[in-house]
């Protein structure tokens, strides 16, 4: 039934009552996106009255110290939004804590006396979402916690759980947690973040290309002669160096975020805008990413690590020398990696992914090179030689949109130089995004998993890195290989020369 | 088409305006350059010089979020058309690059204003939507003025800038009939209104619940019943057709101070809360911004017919009657 009271053209979509319990509730990920994210939606009306968060660690706190604490954090991390007091006393009452351990299972006996009383006075309708952000090894004794007290159903409402990246270490290690997760939870309720399919741009990539005609005929093998992936990072570990040095870039930024990238740009159309439709062919691309042979890993993959460099007067540590970091570490702060997607749309098109800390500038780009013209008119020297025709997809910091081409330079003679088209998102719809974290909790509440990872997409994109992690875990490095402040180990662009490509500097 | 003033003569200027920014050693551009955007085409007619100053300093907060070609009507008492370029140009916070929007400035008496269509056909940014933003009623009724109405795709007024309501209504109703989108910053005044009433029927049960209260009343400050009031009464009564509605007058700032339904009541409060109460309890909920900008802003984001609009607007009419 149509409701006379909705009016989606100009309402924000809102969710509906629920009681979210963080596990975690101390550590940074609640102070610094989630509590934030929860109170600007309370701002813009999304979340109903009838809601609550039940924060756990285990921390002995009480339900006022735990909201004095968030209040610090949502005015300290709140962005681009202004804080009123009145809301925030609102909201706050809606706000508790249970300290405890959760490997406990006296605790979930807590949790679940907890949550019957908050259900019966919040009028939550029994809708619990299960938010995971604790260190990812409790992952699914937390899970299976969570069975054991028979907290993952209800008669009247839902449970959903939500787990943050990493799901796994390796291949290996992401089945046996889904396989764990999967004796307590079915796989349509659990939702694996991973917050770079909540950027707006990224999303915009689906608008981008599905929502216009005239791209789409150029998608392919026949026009595009490769893919480049940039997620750059100026700054170093930034004091987690010790969680670093057990992850590397490859695990930490490639496996995950930039191969989700990659499957947003490189899927086929889905036949409707429906979440496992979507996912469906994310899926399917990711499944067609060549799994390396041993021999190919070299060829196809390079790992680097940044030493001590002085950067505009300030003298910048190696990766070995930040706090907490072994000092012969052989963790990968720079990994380049020329996957090949088997399929008929892009067969022969590498896509070339790097992501690293500690190069010159922060910036996450993708930028797909179009062949040149079948026939060059004008003499080789009259251009910059490159291939001209270039599509960037600018993912942040300023989101938008470039197509570069050459035109002829005023003047007598043919004398062609590249030219820019840009479109700013920014610039366009000048409003303010929602963060990630907005746009994924009100998907989580809602019950929308379109922008959430599925088990088959992980373990696919494990796959796909599988052979390169084998092969470094076997390698000694001669770290580091790369200055602080530049773009990579001189191998990097000796891959990409291979092919006759080069890196663009973004 | 007047003699001295034509569309390629203003286009001529404005781009002798982007050459200009294009050059740092010229214009106010950064070692970048400046982008410039462009999403549709707004005319803002206004009343008379000072409120030309004011729809500016308007135009230059929406830019940012609507970035247009705005071409701003400005009556005069008489003499000859003229026109003026100029760029509105703003730095994003954390951006290298300026982007800046275009702005044309006509000045007409309204006994030239039958010149001003077939200029304003030359000067619309091509293949963008054209809106008009008309803020006062008297346009409506100089000569050619439908002819520039022809071009637009939607048109926004405030009735609250009419004689009545019931004359605003009437206006939007003639406007309507012509197959253009027509929109009232009146009634975007009230959608935080709405939105924190409709969390209240938020399921099927609530819905239905509605349709058995009995006594709406929607409270207003000022000497009469404005069209805020009007339409969020109008709208109330879709969802509760066997209601009594009442409009009561209150004191307080103008505007709309209150709404209760049976036991359900929502009250302004201070600065832009709205305290909700009920039998179950009570909690505060925050009202967006209601300034003509923010009303503006929403509206231009919505470049399609509003149905609910529509079906409202014809009831609030009679309401008003």
């Amino acid at each position: 039934m149509d409701s006379p009271f909705q009016d989606p053209l100009r309402f924000e979509r809102r969710v509906p009552p629920c009681i979210i319990v963080i596990f975690g509730a101390n550590g940074d990920l609640t102070k610094r996106k989630l509590l934030p994210a929860l109170y600007r939606l309370a701002y813009e009306r999304r979340i109903p009255p009838n809601f609550a968060v039940i924060g756990n660690s285990r921390t002995e706190m009480t339900d006022d110290a735990f909201r004095s604490k968030m209040r610090e954090s949502v005015e300290k991390f709140l962005e681009n939004s202004p804080f009123d007091e009145g809301l925030w006393n609102d909201f706050a009452r809606n706000l508790f804590y249970l300290a405890g351990d959760i490997t406990k299972q006296e605790m979930f006996d807590q949790l679940k006396t907890r949550l019957g009383e908050i259900d019966e006075s919040h009028k939550t309708e029994g809708n619990v979402l299960f938010y995971l952000s604790t260190q990812p090894s409790y992952y699914a004794t937390l899970a299976e916690n969570i069975g054991k007290a028979g907290l993952q159903q209800d008669t009247k409402g839902w449970r959903r759980l939500v787990v943050e990246k990493p799901f796994g270490h390796d291949l290996k290690t992401a089945r046996e947690l889904n396989d764990r997760i999967h004796t307590v939870f079915r796989e349509d309720e659990v939702y694996r973040i991973d917050h770079y399919l909540g950027k707006e741009t990224v999303q915009n990539i689906l608008a981008f290309r599905f929502g216009n005609g005239i791209f789409e005929p150029l998608w392919n093998r026949r026009y595009v002669d490769n893919v480049q992936i940039t997620a750059a990072e100026s700054i170093g570990v930034e004091g987690r160096g010790a969680y670093y040095q057990e992850a590397g870039t490859l695990r930490d930024m490639i496996q995950n975020h930039l191969l989700q990238v990659m499957s947003t740009i490189a899927m086929e159309p889905p036949a409707v805008f429906e979440a496992n439709a979507t996912r469906d062919e994310r899926a399917k691309l990711l499944r067609s990413i060549r799994i390396f042979k041993p021999e190919e890993v070299p060829l196809n993959a390079v790992a680097g690590q940044y030493g001590p460099a002085s950067v505009g007067g300030e003298d910048l540590p190696g990766f070995r020398q930040e706090e907490g970091v072994d000092p012969n570490a052989q963790t990968d702060t720079y990994a380049a990696v020329t996957f090949h997607v088997d399929n008929w749309r892009w067969a022969g098109v590498p896509f070339y992914i790097r992501s690293g800390k500690r190069l010159p500038k922060r910036i996450t780009d993708i930028a797909i090179r179009f062949k040149s013209a079948p026939l060059s008119l004008f003499p080789a020297e009259l251009d910059d030689g490159s291939r001209p025709n270039l599509l960037i997809v600018r993912i942040q910091p300023e989101e938008g949109i470039s197509l570069r081409f050459l035109s002829k330079h005023p003047g007598s003679g043919m004398n062609l130089r590249p030219v820019s088209m840009d479109f700013n998102y920014g610039s366009s719809f000048g409003t303010r995004s929602p963060t990630a974290y907005e746009t994924l909790l009100v998907d989580a509440m809602i019950g929308d998993p379109t922008l959430y990872t599925r088990q088959d997409m992980v373990e696919a994109s494990w796959s796909a890195v599988q052979p390169v992690l084998d092969d470094w875990g076997q390698r000694k490095f001669d770290f580091p290989n790369y200055a602080a402040g530049t773009w990579g180990p001189k191998e990097s662009d000796e891959m990409l020369a291979r092919n006759g490509h080069a890196w663009r500097v973004p | 088409m007047p003699t001295g003033l034509q569309p390629e003569k203003i286009l001529g200027e404005l781009g002798k305006l982007w050459t200009e920014l294009a050059h740092p050693e010229k214009g106010p551009a950064t070692a970048s350059g400046v982008l410039r955007a462009c999403a549709m085409t707004l005319i803002v007619a206004t009343n008379d010089a000072a409120d030309a100053e004011a729809a500016s300093e308007g135009l230059a907060q929406l830019m940012h979020e609507h970035p247009s070609r705005a071409i701003v009507l400005r009556p005069a008492d008489g003499g000859e058309l003229s026109a003026r370029v100029f760029a509105q140009c703003w730095m994003p916070f954390g951006s290298r690059q300026q982007i800046c929007c275009e702005q044309i400035e006509i000045t007409a008496s309204l006994a030239k204003l039958g010149d001003v269509p077939g200029l304003m056909l030359g000067l619309v940014a091509p293949d963008l939507p054209v809106v008009l933003w008309c803020r006062g009623p008297r346009w409506f009724a100089a000569p050619h003025f439908n002819e520039l109405l022809a071009l637009t795709r939607k048109v926004i007024i405030d009735s609250a800038t009419c004689d009545s309501p019931r004359s605003a209504f009437d206006l939007i109703e003639r406007l309507g009939s012509h197959d253009r989108i027509v929109a009232d910053l009146a009634w975007a005044r009230i959608t935080g209104w709405r939105e924190i009433i409709s969390h209240s029927f938020a399921t099927p049960a609530d819905v239905e619940a509605a349709a058995v209260i009995r006594e709406v009343h929607v409270q207003y400050a000022g000497p009469s019943a404005p069209p805020e009031a009007l339409y969020l009464g109008a709208w109330l009564k879709r969802g509760m057709p066997h209601a009594n509605l009442s409009l009561d007058r209150v004191d307080g700032p103008p505007g709309i101070r209150g709404v209760s339904l049976d036991d359900l009541v929502y009250q302004a409060g201070e600065g832009s809360t709205i305290e909700v109460r009920s039998p179950k309890g009570s909690h505060a909920a925050m009202l967006p911004p209601t300034t003509e900008c923010a009303a503006m802003r929403e509206e231009l984001s919505i470049i399609r017919p509003d149905p609910i609009y529509e079906r409202v607007r014809g009831a609030a009419r009679e309401l008003a009657a």
